[in-house]
Order: C-alpha cells, then structure tokens, then sequence
C-alpha cells in the first residue's frame, strides 16, 4: 500500500519554482498550462498541431464554461478583438458570470443523481441546483464542497448539499460506494460482497468505509405536515425504527394524558395525517378513530424488513449465514490503514471521513477531480473511465496528472483556476485533428442534455420548449420544475456525465425527435420577428451570406466551399426561399455538429 | 429447404424501400417455420407482462382458500388436475397446461424501488455499477438484424419507482426501449402510438426526403473534409431511426388491421390491447415486448399496490389481466410462435398473507408468485410449496437470480454470457452463482 501516499511530483513542480522560494505563491494558470505542455510535448518551440481558430475555441469555451454555443454577435465580437490575451481574458469573463456555476450544478446534478437508488431523490432537485451554482460561482473550494456533501444533515429542501446521502436514502453501502466513486474515482463497492477479484482491495475494507455512515438516518421530517419533507439527521443511539413519532411529541400532542391521542389534538402536529390519506389504517388499525400511545410506538413501517438498518453500528453480513446481524465493523480508511476510534458519534464519523478523503496527503482526491475536469473539457483522460482510477489502474501520461494535481492542490482546490488553466494549455486549443491520438487535441465531446437544450432554445431563438409530458412523470410535492420542457427534454437526451463519451452512442427515440418533433417544426415554420430565419433573411443580403449566417447560428462556424455550394444549390431548387432555409435549419439541427462540440 | 444465410439476405434492409416490404410484414413465422425445417435453432423472444405495485399473490396464483390469511377468495380448478389457482382468472385456469407457476419467489426487497429494480434488472442497485433491463440485455442477445425495430419495446410502462430498471443502463443507448403510449380516444377506443415517429403534417413526404437527401449529402462531404468528427454512431442512430420511419413493421401499430372478435377477445382494455400489439411486435422479429398492467382504467400507477381493498381491486385487475393474457397465449399458440416465445407475468413483490385493516394486504418479498410460459417451459406444473398460512415456502425456495437464469435458459442463453460495464467490468446476464431451475424448462 506505500506507493498509494506518493510524493508529489517535485521534479516538474521546479519548472515554476526556485528552490530558494519557499514560500512562493501558487502556480499559476498560465505556468502551469506551459508546464503541462512541456510535459506532454517537451520543451521544444515546434509544437506538432496548430491553433484550433477562434470560432472552434470560443464554441468550446461556451459549452464548457457556460453551457451554451455562442450567439452570431457573440461570435463576430470575439473574430474582431485584436486583444492577443482575447482567449484568456474570454475565460475569465465567463467564469465570472453565473451561468458558470448554472452550467457546471448540471453537470454535478447529473453525476449525482442519474445514480439515484430511489425516485425520490428528486425532491432534493432543485435545492442542490441552487446550492451548487452557488458555491460554484462564490469560488468554494472542491474540498469544502466535498465535505459539505458529506456532513450535510437538516431539512433536505433547505440544505442542497443534502444531494448525495439523500439520493442514497442514508444507506451507508451506497453512501460510502457514492463517496468513493465520486471523490476518490475509486470503485470500492464491488468489495461489498467479495474480495475484489481485480483490485488489492478486500471485502472488510469496504465494510470499515461504510462504517463511517451507520447513523446517518434519512426520515420524514417530524416537524412538518408536508409528505416530501424530509431530513438527514444523526442516530446515535440503536434507534427505534418508528417512522411517525417520537416519545417528546406523543407528550406533547396527548394533552389531556389519557394515553390516547384524538383526531382533534393530533391538529397541527404531524401526527394529524395519520387521520387521512395513505397513513390513515396503518397505525389506527381498529379504526376507532384514537391513537393509543402503545400502538404509535409498536408500529413499524410496512418496508422496515431490512435487516441491520437502524443500528447505530455497522455490521458486515455473514456470507454463510445472510440471516444474521453479521460481524460488528469498526470504521476504517482502505487508503491510510489508519483504524478510527469505535463508538464516534455520526457527527465525527462524517467529519472524520471527510478529513480523510480531502486530505492533503491523499492523492486520488485531487487526481480524481482534475481527471475528471480534463476529460469533460479535453474529451480524453489519463484514466478511462473517469470513476474507475486507483493505484491498481493504468495511467496514461501520469507526470503530467500528477503535475495538474499538485498544482490544483497548491491553488486550495480551486475548481475555477482548475477551468482556466485546462483552457489555456496548447492541447485544449489545438485544432481537431483526426490523426492525432488523444491528449494531442480535444475530442469531439457529445453535450449533455442542458446543453443540447440550450443550444436548441438559442438556435431556434425561444426560450424553452414547452414538450408534452410523457408517461407516469410525477413532480414531488406536486412543484412544477422552472421549465418542465428542460426536464422532459433529459428524459430522452439524459445520460450519466461519468460515462465515457465514446460509448455514449446516440439513440433512436433521440434522433427521432431531432427529426420529427411536432414542436420543433411547429417553431422552424412560425414566421415573423421571433423566427431566426425571418431575421436572417430579412437583414442579409445574398444567399451565401444567409447560408453562411445560419452554418454560425446552428454550428458556430462557416460552412466550407463545398458545403456552401450544395446548400446554395439546393436553396435554388427549393420552390421558396423561406422553405429551403428551413429544410436548411433542419438538416444543421440534426447534423452529428450539433450535438457535440470539437 | 432453405439456406438460412440466404433467407437472410433476402430480407431488404430498408423494407419500406422495396416492394419486398409488404410481404416481409409478418416474416417471424416464416423464418421460425424454415429454421425448424432447416434443423436450426429459431431465435427466441420473450415477452413481459409487468405487475406494476406487486400483485397479490392469495388471489392470483397461490390461493388459501379456508385459511384465515385467505380472505374470500376461491380456489377454481385448472386444466391440470391438481393444480388450483384463484377463481379471479378463470380464462387462465383453461390454459393453464401452457404456464409454469412459480409458487416460491423469494426476494428479500420490500421498497418498490429495489425489489423494481431487483426484478427487472435481476441486481440490487449499487451505486456506480448502472445494471441494463431485462428487455436492453435480452433484446440485444435477441436481436434479429432483420428487424426494423429496435429489439426492445416498451408499452404503457409506469417507470417512476426506478427509471434505470427500464433502461439500458451500461449497455448505452442503442439498447434504450422503444417506449410506446396509449390513447383513449372518447369513444374508448384504445390505440398505441409510437412518440415522433411521423413527420410533422406541416411536411409533405416529398419535402421529408429532400430534407433527409441534404443531410445526407451534407453529412457525407463533411465526414470527408473531417473524418474525426463524431459522425459514425450519429450515422448509425439516424439510419436505424430513418430504418423505422419507412418501414413497414410500424404497421404493428395499427391494431384495426386485426378482426374485431380477436381484439374483444383480448379485452378492450389499454392492456388487453398492448397484449395484441406486444403479439403483432414479436410477429415482426422483435425480440423483448414487455406490457404493464398499471391500473384499471388504465392509467400510469402501481395498480397492484393494494394496501387498502385488496379483494375487489385484484379481482377489477384480474377482469383486465385474465382475459388479455389467456387471449395472448392461445394467439400465439395458434400462430406458432409460442414454441419460441416466452411469456413472464411477474411484478415486482407479493402481497402480505396476514390482511391488515383496511382489508389490503401490504409488501411481501418473502413467499410470493411469478409464472413462466411458453418457449423452452414445461408448462402444467407448480413449483414450490407455500405454508397453509402463505409465510413460509416449504419447498424449491426461488431467488431472483435463478429466476433471471431460468428465462436465460427458456430463451436459449447461456445466463454466463458477460456484457463489459460502465465500469469496464463482465456482468454475467445473471448474477454470479446463479442456476436455472431445470425441473421449469422443457
């Protein structure tokens, strides 16, 4: 396990660093972008790829930083800006406005909820959105954020960091599996059940990380009448699995203490939809319209069958015999070795586990972040898939993973600086080149949903895209979504941003809808002011230029000689212009640019 | 007889191009009766019959008639002396020498989203791992190339309790349902419609292929200039989708084409319906066809969830299931295709023995029932044994996993065979360690 702890990576550290300068300022963004193109192509002045242009390079940057293409202006301003730092000053502008943490809240919203084990998890949407972008666009740190995910308890719809035990219910396998995949890129879980067949890792290991969540407890909020209310909260002790009530509020609600509560006391607690709805039955079983105290207190939920759930210890179930509590596991970190004391309260458990997973010591915290930034902007990675790394997998191009990481390390685990300085490497901004191996060039990178979406609204000129809802589809606690569209939208374009891009082959229900959408063609066919066409058509002059403004609009780049040619040729044959631009439109919107950016 | 590489070819690719088309409709038949000819192996196809909420099983399968835990439900006699089931499925009792009931499932999941996801996907979820559905793993094993439509078609599902449990999880996209909704219309009719599958009416065909011509030609000079671009799987979707569009297989939908004493037979209900279109599918080379009964009337829900009035809403659902799929069943028998295609009726858990006090019986992983029938079954029989009281199995305890091997095996699969996961590791279609239960296979 020695070579888990490494030492950072001093050699290309002393690029930017004078050994005399002890307490020299952080790299920054720039230093450390030229580092890590010597490091990947060496020192030389001859870099083999050229320059992507500027229309190429500010479509990345939108999507990436903003999520979204860039408008005709925006495009135009940006070609005419002599500024030589136009590229950087550009970066920085975007990350300043809201729309950067907007954008990247998706992105983490999708890494943690596509995995969600119950529908559920949705409630805690919205929050997690606001709180997210907040944090993002405030420059919180990826340490301080990891531990607010971790250490999160109170009301779900209050406290966005909540996101992650909610989405997990508080089990503390999946928590802890969660945990792993996503701060550590580390996958521990397959240890849950037996020694890893892979990995060093074995099966008690996994058990003492998901020690550190026994007591945390996902309930009803008791101090609410709202049903999707719900609250993390800390079970120290082995708690009664009672979902209803606790001893202090049966006190309080039995007024008249005669060991009954009425329908009339149950009034303004949340004992009172005990009284109706689904609850109703459940625990007034003789249906006498009275609780006795004694049958509150026996009630058990009807799906509290799971076994070891609601002990404040952790428990590894005995293989051979399933039915049993199992072996009682102390927690402990599989990277440090280190046992924790036993008995620690969930408040130090969780805080304890977040010190562990964000400390400084810890390589494959930082590794895992920056791999996974590298490869959502760059579109490869030094370690595929991007949740899957650790000290048993291959790394591509290691010195300059651990050079970024350090360097991130160094700058407090800035995740905006960790934006800028991958935009600013040579290797960001090399023009697509299909003959050269990854690392030497961005990928083409499939857009997320949000993304896609955007681009639509914007190339079509709307705001949203009111889409019918399809099936079964239930907003909890009846809360409509700011645009529903958006949301409906993902159910057909949605995917996990964790997967590795080359597999995320389109799929025919997507492709069917860029092609036949009733709305869609309803809002290409609408003429006047609003319509992007009516607008092209009626300010440009000539159908070169009109065939060229909607290649900037669609895809932000011109048309080549040869897609202009046939585009004009086919507006000629067309029986009018307004009908050829819009078979135009079509034909842009459902091209393999559109979806993706180079 | 035929060489079946030949038969193959023969098939056009884009039908609705070829004059071929019309008669390549119903092709399954066919082929299955030359590949029989042949000596070789038709494939298989399965067909789901979900249970959204979990059905009871004391009124369906495993009935305790006199028992305390039995409520007033009857035990009728079937066609195979010895075996008794519910009086709610009468129609199922008649044919009972088709299906296999298995009176022994034994889960362990009693929260609507993992026992849906157990079942469906035959794993617990575990965070990172993204298990696909039994219709995304077996329609890609089942996949008949001849086939215009995707192999996996998913009517009226109700998919809130666990959205990944319908979809192709790390097998990727290419492998996602066709998802397929219903409509009443006010006169209750019931008619099925697959989402933008037409062009907009605003376009006429001519000005639709002019459209797909362009993007074709522009798709082709740009994949020229830049080969690198992410144009092949986009090519592919696109073509599969076009594929669709043209074909003649979507005629599948249009459930007027059938006689009107067959369709009353299947009931007109938005199940009994689906069931005649998840037969039309599987007539036309589709290989996984699942159909949710979510509701009486219809509508997206966990019908079966009977927490309160167990007794008159299982016997409301069973009005729409009993007739649906004993129709089902004698259709496709008349057809040939039940000799390779299996029928599942399960949902996601049983239902309590013991009846609380609204007269409903609540979740019940521990003793509960699921049926098999058709391809590779040996119908006629039940396995296992329950308690007189419903709580305990006394014989053939059955997991999910066996059960997942088992249907495997009814569809000529070798449960072992790996898919890579998300995480770049071989998933077995069943789970590790997993057996099918010989004595249920023919």
């Amino acid at each position: 396990m020695s070579e888990v702890m490494r030492i950072p990576c001093l050699i290309i550290v002393a690029f930017w660093i004078s050994s005399d300068a002890v307490h020299a300022a952080p790299p920054s963004s720039q230093q450390t972008a030229e580092a890590l193109d010597i490091s990947l192509w060496g020192a030389g002045l001859e870099h083999p790829l050229s320059h992507a242009d500027d229309a190429t390079y500010l479509r990345r940057i939108m999507f990436d930083i903003v999520g979204r293409p860039a408008t005709r202006g925006e495009l135009t301003a940006f070609g005419l800006d002599p500024a030589e730092d136009r590229r950087a000053t550009m970066v920085d502008a975007l990350l300043s406005t809201d729309a950067y943490g907007e954008n990247w809240s998706t992105y983490w919203r999708d890494v943690i909820f596509l995995r969600a084990t119950n529908i559920r998890a949705n409630i805690v949407r919205p929050a997690f959105g606001t709180w997210m972008a907040s944090q993002l666009n405030a420059g919180q740190s990826w340490k301080m954020i990891t531990t607010a995910l971790l250490t999160a308890s109170g009301p779900v719809n209050e406290h966005g960091a909540s996101a992650l035990i909610f989405a997990h219910e508080g089990v503390a396998e999946e928590v802890s599996a969660e945990a792993s995949r996503i701060f550590l890129g580390i996958q521990i879980q397959c240890a849950n059940c037996h020694d890893h067949p892979w990995d060093s890792w074995k099966r008690e290991q996994f058990h003492e990380f998901a020690a550190f969540f026994p007591r945390v407890s996902v309930r009803r909020d008791r101090n609410s009448d709202n049903m999707f209310e719900y609250e993390i909260t800390s079970v120290n002790t082995d708690r009664d699995r009672n979902p209803f009530a606790s001893r202090f509020l049966l006190t309080r609600a039995d007024k008249n203490r005669d060991g009954f509560i009425s329908e009339a006391e149950s009034k303004n607690t949340p004992l009172a939809r005990v009284f109706k709805g689904p609850a109703k039955g459940v625990i007034d079983k003789n249906g006498d319209g009275k609780l006795a105290v004694a049958e509150i207190m026996t009630s058990q939920p009807p799906d509290a069958n799971q076994l070891g759930r609601g002990a404040a210890e952790h428990f590894m179930p005995d293989l051979q015999d399933p039915g049993s509590q199992g072996k009682k596991i102390d927690p402990a970190f599989f990277l440090t070795r280190v046992e924790e004391q036993s008995g620690m309260s969930d408040e130090q458990r969780r805080q304890k586990v977040a010190e562990l997973l964000t400390a400084t010591g810890n390589p494959w915290f930082s590794r895992a972040i920056v791999n996974r930034v590298w490869s959502e902007m760059t579109g490869t990675a030094f370690y595929t898939p991007i949740d899957d790394i650790g000290p048993d997998r291959e790394c591509t191009h290691e010195p300059t993973l651990e050079l970024l990481a350090d360097a991130f390390v160094a700058n407090d685990y800035d995740l905006k600086w960790l934006i800028r300085t991958i935009a600013a490497t040579r290797t960001y901004q090399r023009a697509p080149d299909n003959k050269a191996e990854g690392f030497a060039h961005c990928e083409p990178v499939r857009l997320r949903s949000d993304q896609l979406y955007a681009a639509l609204c914007q190339t079509l000129g709307v705001e949203s895209l009111p889409l019918r809802t399809s099936d079964g589809r239930r907003y909890p606690g009846g809360k409509q979504p700011a645009d529903p569209g958006r949301e409906e939208f993902a159910r057909v374009f949605g995917f996990d941003p964790s997967t590795p891009r080359d597999e995320l082959t389109g799929s025919i229900p997507e492709a069917l809808f860029m092609m036949n959408s009733q709305l869609l063609a309803r809002i290409m066919a609408t003429p006047g002011e609003s319509s992007v066409i009516t607008q092209i058509a009626t300010n440009v002059l000539g159908e070169d230029d009109i065939v060229r403004e909607l290649y900037l609009n669609a895809i932000g780049r011109e048309p080549t000689l040869g897609e202009l040619s046939i585009a004009v040729a086919y507006l000629g044959e067309s029986p009018n212009l307004r009908s050829g631009l819009e078979d135009l439109q079509w034909v842009l919107i459902n091209s393999p640019e559109f979806g993706s950016r180079r | 007889m035929h060489n079946t590489s030949i038969t193959r070819r023969s098939f056009a690719r884009y039908s609705g191009l070829s004059s071929l088309g019309a008669l390549l409709s119903g092709w399954m038949p066919r082929l299955a009766a030359e590949l029989a000819e042949s000596g070789i192996r038709a494939p298989r196809s399965c067909i789901l019959l979900w249970m959204s909420g979990g059905p009871s099983q004391l009124e369906t399968f495993d009935p305790k008639e006199g028992q305390p835990n039995g409520g007033p439900t009857k035990a009728i006699d079937t066609r195979v002396p010895g075996i008794r089931i519910a009086e709610n499925l009468p129609k199922i009792a008649g044919i009972m020498e088709h299906l296999a009931v298995i009176r022994s499932m034994s889960t362990k999941e009693g929260d609507h989203t993992r026992a849906t996801h157990f079942m469906r996907t035959g794993y617990l979820p575990q965070g990172p791992i993204q298990y696909p559905s039994l219709g995304a793993f077996l329609g890609k094993q089942l996949k008949k190339q001849e086939c215009d439509l995707p192999s996996y078609v998913s009517i009226n599902p109700f998919r809130a309790f666990s959205p990944a449990a319908y979809g192709p999880g790390f097998l990727g996209p290419a492998w996602s349902p066709l998802v397929v909704a219903s409509e009443t219309d006010k006169d209750r009719n019931v008619s099925f419609q697959v989402r933008n599958l037409k062009s907009s009416d605003r376009l006429a065909t001519a000005q639709v292929e002019a459209r797909l011509r362009l993007l074709n030609t522009l798709e082709t000079s740009f994949l020229a200039e830049r080969p690198d671009a992410p144009g092949s799987s986009h090519l592919q979707s696109y073509e599969q989708a076009v594929r669709m569009m043209k074909s003649n297989a979507v005629s599948a939908f249009q459930l007027a084409e059938e006689d009107d004493v067959l369709r009353d037979a299947y009931g007109r209900s938005t199940f009994g319906q689906g069931c005649l279109l998840a037969r039309r599918l599987i007539e036309r080379g589709v290989s996984f066809v699942e159909v949710s009964l979510t509701g009486v009337d219809g509508s997206p829900g966990a019908g079966w969830d009977t927490h309160a009035e167990n007794f008159t809403t299982v016997k409301s659902l069973c009005q729409i299931l009993d007739p649906a799929w004993a129709t089902l069943m004698t259709d496709l028998k008349q057809r040939g295709l039940l000799a390779n295609t299996l029928v599942v009726w399960m949902g996601e858990f049983g239902r309590t023995p013991q009846i609380n006090a609204n007269t409903g019986r609540d979740h019940w992983p521990g003793s509960w029932s699921t049926v098999l029938g058709g391809a590779g079954i040996k119908g006629g029989q039940a396995y296992g044994v329950t308690s007189d009281d419903g709580t305990e199995i006394q014989e053939h305890p059955v997991t999910v996993q066996n059960l997942i091997a088992t249907i495997c095996r009814a569809l000529n699969l070798d449960p072992m065979t790996t898919n890579l996961s998300n995480i770049g590791r071989p998933i077995p279609l069943a789970d590790h360690g997993a057996t099918a239960i010989d004595a249920l296979l023919g």
